[in-house]
């Protein structure tokens, strides 16, 4: 600003002088209004932090939603219920096996072209059934149609009006396997309508076409069965994120380390802030009892915060000022002379560690969605630490060892909650907050500075159900 | 005495403490500044209060080479110039070429309080009272503050001739109360 010339007036002059260094108090209760507003806008800080967890939570539920979708589309076709072939398989086999003997001589014996040809029409045979059967002749040997017909007529009319009948004493398969076969086929349902999309290994084996139905509780037969409620083993992949804090502080005791120290230097001073911490791993689960489970596996968590200091070091020879960080400890320091400022300045510290938990969960609601407890102890390895000052000029990369105020081996205790659902029978998805405390300090005991650090996580696993 | 240099240091840091002594030690000043600039207490206030939030929030960016309260003064104005363009943007200024100046002699500040010349500014128009801060008490030419308020220079010095008018006549009457009472 350049002030205009004041001698066209007076006027102007006067004024300027009349309202120079002139005071008015304003009302007490100012300060608080400004003192309340900066206090806001602390917690705004935190509340972004904050809206990063929901944010994460957000997701998880949306990846929960989508694998869900997905789970229902490929289970629910739009014509008719889809077990895993597998399901199937084993079902067909299991019936083969067992009702073997007796159905190898029976002349009603089904192959799976006949399935195919029935599948098309079963209740009132067209042509084109009638062309399937004739056009094979070994299969004409082997099936009498009639029977087969009336058997599945007898099917029919007993899944719409299911009545336990007696026994036949010529039945040749256990119940279980009669049962399972019927549920795994969905045989409650079929009809034209829903025979039509069934895949080649449903239809009828060998041993429905030949088993007798009379005796087979027929009652929930057309409940799909859904998911088992529990997990027993299981194995996931896992990603977190969530807060950092190294809680790094000093001793204040480097004159026996350098070369000088300025004796007018203040205390040295060294202070983190809450930082940003990943992680993604696998884990194991094992259910030990109805409650009960362990849990372990391995991550790679990779954790920053920035650390404020009011120490740098002076390098005698050339007297360049260096940010001393704990990572100058293994610096020469013959050469350095040591001292403090009074604006202190900051710099960003990286850690990279692999970690082996071992927690004990109690399952508090075990079904389908379950909520667990856990608590539990993590080895931590630290890999490496890396020291960057803020404007980029200074960059320190250290493993623990001997030349190191690091240690490799840490340790850390683990709590946390877990909220799990099962998509599947075979996979669920979990949402999990956990808060992780260390129980070192991640310096040895020979360094000036003590880190203990804490996280609070959030993250969400993907488990495979193993049984 | 705490001064400038640590004052700004520890609000740096953002310790408490120091925010409220510098406070302490300017908001009579800057709520003095923040007052011309408006028509009720509450206004200044809230002006003051936003200003000094700007300023905690934006001190590590304060550079000694101007004086601190230099500084904090301008952020003061700056933040009552926001609020003034808001009422400026409903009721634009104008050029007031065809005003009657009636009393063009000079009258002398001289005995009457700051109070009342306080009073006085705040009893102008707007736009008057904007631009007569900025040109007879903060200095600035008339194309700055053309600039400053997105107006003609011309608007400037006519809003300005105005508000000078204005000041004289009542400034007049005082005189005159004066004598009367004499």
């Amino acid at each position: 600003m350049e002030r205009h010339n004041t001698s066209d007036s007076h006027f102007e002059q006067e004024w300027r002088e009349a309202f120079e260094g002139a005071e008015m108090p304003p009302s007490a209760h100012l300060w608080k209004g400004i003192e309340a507003e900066l206090a806001n806008n602390e917690s705004g800080y935190y509340r972004k932090r904050l809206l990063f967890f929901k944010l994460m939570a957000a997701a998880s539920v949306a990846l929960a939603m989508v694998l869900s979708g997905m789970w229902i589309y490929t289970s629910y076709s739009p014509m008719g219920l889809h077990e895993p072939a597998s399901t199937l398989a084993e079902a067909r086999d299991t019936s083969s096996s067992s009702a073997a003997p007796s159905q190898e001589s029976s002349a009603s014996i089904v192959d799976s072209t006949a399935d195919q040809a029935l599948r098309t029409r079963i209740s009132s045979p067209t042509p084109s059934n009638e062309e399937a059967y004739s056009g094979n002749s070994s299969l004409q040997a082997r099936i009498a149609r009639p029977q087969v017909v009336e058997r599945l007529r007898e099917l029919n009319n007993a899944v719409q009006a299911p009545v336990l009948v007696e026994p036949s004493s010529t039945e040749s398969l256990p119940y279980y396997d009669v049962q399972s076969l019927v549920h795994g086929q969905h045989i409650a349902h079929y009809d034209e309508e829903y025979m039509e999309p069934l895949r080649p290994e449903f239809a009828f084996t060998p041993a429905l076409g030949e088993v007798n139905l009379r005796g087979v509780p027929l009652v929930g037969l057309g409940k799909k069965r859904g998911p088992k409620s529990s997990e027993n083993l299981w194995a996931g992949l896992n990603l977190a994120s969530g807060s950092f804090d190294n809680s790094i502080s000093t001793s204040g005791n480097f004159a026996p380390a350098f070369s000088t120290m300025d004796a007018s230097s203040s205390e040295p001073e060294v202070s983190s802030s809450t930082g940003m911490a990943f992680s993604a791993g696998m884990g194991l689960g094992k259910r030990l009892g109805r409650r009960f489970v362990v849990l372990g596996g391995f991550q790679y968590g990779v954790m920053q915060t920035t650390t404020s200091s009011n120490m740098y070091l002076v390098n005698a020879s050339n007297m360049e000022r260096q940010a001393m960080h704990i990572n100058a400890s293994g610096d020469d320091r013959s050469t350095l002379s040591f001292n403090t400022t009074d604006v202190p300045f900051e710099y960003n510290n990286r850690f990279e560690m692999v970690s082996i938990p071992f927690q004990a969960g109690y399952y508090l609601i075990s079904g389908k969605l379950s909520w667990m407890i856990s608590a539990g102890v993590s080895s931590d390895i630290l890999l490496k630490s890396i020291a960057t000052s803020t404007d980029g000029t200074v960059r320190s990369e250290q493993r623990p060892g001997d030349a190191s105020d690091w240690r490799a081996l840490n340790w850390s205790g683990l709590m946390g909650t877990l909220v799990s659902y099962q998509l599947s029978e075979r996979y669920s998805l979990a949402l999990e907050p956990s808060y992780r405390m260390g129980l070192n300090s991640l310096t040895d005991t020979s360094s000036q500075y003590t880190s203990i650090p804490n996280s609070l996580m959030v993250g969400f696993r993907f488990n495979y159900i193993l049984q | 005495m705490t001064t400038d240099t640590e004052l700004v240091e520890g609000c740096c840091r953002g310790d408490r403490k120091f925010q409220r002594m510098l406070y302490e030690k300017y908001s009579a000043r800057l709520y003095m500044v923040a007052q011309r600039y408006t028509k009720s207490v509450q206004e200044a206030e809230d002006i003051l209060q936003e200003a000094m939030i700007k300023v905690f929030h934006h001190i590590k960016s304060f550079r000694a080479e101007a004086k601190l309260e230099t500084w904090m003064r301008r952020i003061v104005i700056n933040t009552a110039l926001n609020h003034q363009r808001s009422k400026l943007y409903m009721f634009p200024m104008v050029d007031v070429d065809n005003l009657a100046l009636t009393d063009q002699r000079a009258i002398s500040l001289e005995g009457l309080h700051v109070q009342e010349l306080l009073r006085l500014v705040q009893s102008l128009p707007d736009g008057c009272q904007v631009i007569f801060n900025l040109y007879a008490i903060e200095g600035y030419t008339h194309v700055e503050i053309a600039e400053m308020l997105g107006i003609s220079e011309g608007t400037s010095k006519s809003q300005y001739a105005r508000a000078r008018s204005l000041l004289q006549q009542k400034l007049s009457k005082i005189d005159k109360l004066a004598y009367g009472k004499a």
